[in-house]
């Protein structure tokens, strides 16, 4: 299971550079323009470890990217962060629009544990999050969440 | 526990998948001698982020693109 949970932020990782490669060449100029917005991101979570039910809860502010389908959100993340308690850190988020999909990465740091690092997936408003210590590895939390994206919600106006 | 990683890998890889093939605009259309009318999908938040761009056709590929422009 931990080795799991380190493949699949080792993929998120990797995932990045890589995407950021292919939206840009240096022969193509996208026609489409480049926007910037205020992000506000909320999110409510539940545990999905059955014998510990615990609530996580976060805002994010920071800001995003809009190009073409792409939203790329860089941000201040603060909340509850399930069983490892209240904290704060930062956050990374790239929305495919067209799609839906969208992946995320935090830093962290909380009351229990100085340093956390997260990786979530999802679809629309609902998404899977894995959260882990890298220092004490059987110290993990798994949540299902729903997100409520105000800020990206505002673009529609 | 086993399937929620499982689940996790296999929306890993479609995203992947997505983000080097996925088709990133829905349709376009042209509108009059130079303009192209082309339509953002919206599957994130159920089709509020629905956009229309107008852009120039020239030789070279479209440039220009603009939303909340008439042609």
């Amino acid at each position: 299971m931990k080795s799991l949970i380190q493949l699949i932020m080792l993929f998120g990782i990797l995932s990045v550079p890589t995407y950021a490669n292919s939206l840009n060449t240096e022969n193509e100029i996208t026609p489409f323009p480049l926007r910037t917005a205020l992000d506000v991101d909320i999110d409510l979570g539940i545990s999905i470890k059955r014998e510990d039910a615990q609530i996580s809860s976060r805002l994010r502010v920071g800001k995003l990217w809009m190009l073409n389908s792409d939203v790329l959100s860089l941000g201040g993340a603060f909340g509850k962060f399930s069983n490892f308690g209240f904290g704060g850190g930062v956050e990374a988020e790239w929305i495919h629009l067209s799609s839906g999909l969208w992946t995320q990465g935090k830093l962290l740091t909380t009351q229990e544990e100085k340093l956390v690092l997260g990786a979530g997936l999802g679809w629309s408003v609902i998404g899977i999050e894995g959260i882990i210590s890298p220092f004490r590895l059987k110290t993990f939390a798994v949540f299902a969440k729903v997100r409520l994206p105000i800020g990206l919600g505002i673009q529609a106006f | 526990m086993k399937r929620i990683f499982r689940l996790l890998v296999l929306t890993g890889a479609m995203v992947s998948v997505i983000s080097m093939t996925g088709c990133a605009y829905g349709m376009a259309t042209s509108v009059g001698k130079d303009y192209v009318v082309v339509l953002r999908q919206d599957g994130f938040l159920f089709g509020a982020l629905r956009k229309a761009f107008v852009c120039k056709a020239t030789t070279s590929g479209l440039t220009g693109c603009r939303d909340n422009e008439n042609p």
